[in-house]
C-alpha cells in the first residue's frame, strides 16, 4: 500500500524520510507523509512506532535521519510551535499531589494564559471531559479514566491547532469512550488537526476514516480505513469483559446478531466475546451500561490486526 | 510565565510534607549543636564555627543534592518532564525558573539549619556575632554553586541523585584533606575559605572534626580567590547546564530505550 499520503486543505504536518534510532532498537524507519486539518488516525500495535511518532511531532526528540516539520518548522525544543500544540500523552504520570483542577491550571498558565483567563478555561474544559464536579480531588486518588480525561483538558485547555491525542481511550468505559469521540468530533469540526493513536482498529474507525498504518516503525499504509476494513472483518474481533453481573451480560451479549461466540472464564472471571463488528458490540455495552449491567475492564488482544499486518508485510 | 514557573516550582519543593522533614533536619542539627557546644565550655564562637563547617555546610550540600536532582532528572525519571518540555516555555526558561526555585529552596531549608545551630551555640548571642550573619552568605554562595554544579551532574548521568550525594558527602569529605592540588577539586574549601570563623585551638593530633571540616590540607586559599572560583564555578556550569538541556533529549528513559 502507499508509502505516504497528503491530506486535508493545508499541510500542518510533514515527516520526510523520518527515521528515528533507540540505539540499536528502531522506532521509525523512513517514514514520509503530510497530514492535514482532520482527525488522523495512527493505528499499530505497540512498538509500532506511534508514540515516537508523536515524540517527534511535539518535539521531544529529534529524527535521527530526515526531517518533522511543524507549520514548516522543527519541533524540537520550539515553543512556537508548542503554543500551537496540544499533547495528551501516553504516560500515566502525574504530579499526584495536585487535584486535577490545579494540574490542569497549572498546564494552563504555562501555556501563557492569565490567572484568571485559565479558572476560566480550565472550568470549560473540565465540563467538556465530565470532569467539573470530579476535578478538586487530588490526582493520585483518581481511577485511568478521570486521569485520562484530566489528561485530555490539560491537553485542550489553550485552544491549539494540533492535538496530539496517545492512546486516549486507554482505561475509558464505554460511555466514556463514547463521550470522547463526541468531544473529538466537535474539536475536528471546528478545523482541528487531531492525531489520535491506537492499537484497536476498531476504535480508530469509530474516529475517523483517515488512517496511518504503522508496523515496526514503519509507515505500511495511508488512507481510507475501509481497505483496512475489509481485511479484518474477515476474522471475529475477541474482546475480554469484567463485570459484577457476568452471567447477565453474557445472556445479552449472545443476543445480538454481530456477536460470533461468548465465553465465561471461571478462574479469571471474565467473559470472552467474539465479533464481527466491534463498533456495534461496544454501542450495546454502552446501552446495558445504562441498565445497570457496567462493565468494569475491557481488554481487546486484537489478534485479528496483526494478521492485517502480516497480509500488508506480504504483500 | 517564568515567574509562574518559577512560584509553581518553589510551591512544589516546599510544600508542607517537605518542609517539615526538613524542619526535623533543622532540629536534629540543633541538638548535635548544642551537645557539641557543652564539651567545648566557654568556647562558643569556635565551637559554632565548627559545627558551622561540618554541619550547616554539609546540610547545604545535602540540600543543594536533593533539590536540584529535582529540577529535571526526577521529572525525566517520574515521566512528567513532557508537560514541561511541550509548554510554550523555551528550554532555557524551563531550567533557569526551576533551578532557581531549587537554589531558593536550598536556601530556605540550610537557612533553617543555620538558625537553630547559630541559637543552640551561641544563644540569643548568635544574633550580635558577624561570622553568624556571614554563614548566610555563605549558604547562598554556597547554594548558587552546588545548585549549578548538581544540576549539570542531573543532565548529565542517570540516576544523578546517588552521584550527587556521592559528591556532597565523600567528594567533599576527602578530597579536601588529600595531599596535593586535589583540595582545588572541590567546592568545600572554598566555601570554607570564605567563613569568618576563629580558628579553633589545635590540641595534640588532627581528629575526627578537621578530617569533616576539611582540616588536613594545609593549603589556604585566599577569599578572594574563593569568591572567584565560587562565582566562576555558578557561571560555567549554569552556562553548560543551558547549553545541554537545549541540545539533548530528555524523554521518559524507559519509552526511549
Amino acid at each position: 500500500m502507499a508509502k505516504g499520503s497528503r491530506r486535508g486543505g493545508g499541510r500542518v504536518i510533514e515527516l520526510r524520510n523520518a527515521s528515528r534510532w533507540y540505539g540499536e532498537v528502531i522506532g521509525l524507519n523512513d517514514v514520509s507523509c503530510e497530514i492535514g486539518p482532520g482527525v488522523t488516525a495512527l493505528l499499530g500495535q505497540n512498538g509500532a512506532g506511534k508514540s515516537t511518532l508523536m515524540r517527534l511531532v511535539t518535539g521531544q526528540i529529534r529524527p535521527t535521519t530526515g526531517d518533522v516539520l511543524v507549520f514548516g518548522e522543527d519541533p524540537f525544543a520550539n515553543p512556537n510551535v508548542f503554543a500551537k500544540l496540544g499533547l495528551c500523552p501516553d504516560i500515566d504520570s502525574f504530579p499526584e499531589h495536585l487535584s486535577g483542577r490545579d494540574f490542569v491550571i497549572r498546564m494552563a498558565r504555562l501555556m501563557g494564559l492569565g490567572a484568571s483567563e485559565a479558572k476560566r478555561k480550565v472550568e470549560e474544559a473540565l465540563v467538556t471531559v465530565g470532569m467539573a464536579e470530579r476535578a478538586a480531588k487530588p490526582l493520585k486518588g483518581y481511577s485511568k479514566g478521570m486521569r485520562q480525561r484530566i489528561k485530555l483538558a490539560q491537553a485542550m485547555i489553550h485552544d491549539p491547532e494540533i492535538l496530539l491525542l496517545d492512546e486516549p481511550l486507554n482505561g475509558l468505559d464505554p460511555v466514556g469512550r463514547r463521550e470522547f469521540m463526541d468531544v473529538l468530533a466537535g474539536l475536528a469540526n471546528q478545523g482541528k488537526s487531531i492525531i489520535v493513536s491506537s492499537h484497536i482498529l476498531f476504535e480508530v474507525e469509530q474516529m475517523t476514516r483517515s488512517i496511518l498504518l504503522l508496523h515496526r516503525g514503519r509507515l505500511l499504509a495511508a488512507g481510507d480505513v475501509s481497505s483496512i476494513r475489509e481485511l479484518i472483518d474477515r476474522h471475529p474481533h475477541r474482546i475480554r469483559l469484567r463485570c459484577e453481573r457476568l452471567r447477565e451480560l453474557a445472556s445479552e451479549c449472545v443476543k445480538w446478531p454481530f456477536v460470533v461466540s461468548a465465553e465465561i472464564d471461571p478462574l479469571a472471571n471474565e467473559l470472552e466475546v467474539r465479533t464481527k463488528q466491534a463498533d456495534l458490540f461496544y454501542d450495546g455495552l454502552a446501552e446495558l451500561a445504562q441498565r445497570g449491567i457496567v462493565v468494569t475492564m475491557i481488554q481487546s488482544p486484537d489478534n485479528n490486526l496483526e494478521s492485517v499486518y502480516e497480509y500488508l508485510v506480504e504483500a | 510565565m517564568i515567574q509562574f514557573a518559577f512560584q509553581n516550582t518553589l510551591q512544589d519543593f516546599l510544600r508542607l510534607g517537605r518542609f517539615l522533614t526538613w524542619g526535623l533536619v533543622a532540629l536534629g542539627v540543633g541538638i548535635a549543636a548544642f551537645v557539641w557546644s557543652r564539651f567545648q565550655p566557654g568556647a562558643g564562637p569556635e565551637t559554632y564555627g565548627q559545627v558551622s563547617q561540618v554541619i550547616v555546610l554539609r546540610v547545604l550540600a545535602l540540600s543543594s543534592a536533593i533539590f536540584t536532582v529535582q529540577v529535571i532528572s526526577a521529572e525525566v525519571e517520574q515521566k512528567t518532564i513532557v508537560y514541561w518540555l511541550t509548554r510554550r516555555l523555551s528550554r532555557t526558561q524551563v531550567l533557569v525558573s526551576r533551578t532557581l526555585a531549587s537554589i531558593v529552596a536550598v536556601i530556605v531549608t540550610t537557612s533553617a539549619a543555620w538558625l537553630v545551630s547559630g541559637l543552640a551555640v551561641l544563644g540569643p548571642r548568635a544574633f550580635q556575632t558577624g561570622a553568624f550573619w556571614w554563614d548566610f552568605v555563605l549558604i547562598v554562595i554556597g547554594a548558587f554553586a552546588y545548585g549549578a554544579f548538581f544540576v549539570f551532574l542531573s543532565l548529565l548521568l542517570n540516576k544523578a541523585m546517588i552521584y550527587c550525594l556521592l559528591f556532597a558527602f565523600g567528594w567533599e569529605t576527602f578530597v579536601p584533606n588529600m595531599p596535593g592540588d586535589l583540595t582545588y577539586m572541590s567546592i568545600y574549601p572554598y566555601l570554607r575559605a570564605l567563613g569568618k570563623h576563629p580558628a579553633p585551638q589545635q590540641q595534640g593530633e588532627a581528629g575526627l572534626t578537621d578530617v569533616l571540616s576539611g582540616g588536613l590540607s594545609s593549603i589556604a586559599i585566599a577569599p578572594q580567590a574563593a569568591w572567584i572560583v565560587l562565582i566562576g564555578i555558578t557561571v560555567f556550569f549554569a552556562g553548560l547546564s543551558i547549553y545541554w538541556f537545549n541540545h539533548f533529549e530528555y524523554s521518559p528513559r524507559e519509552d526511549s530505550e
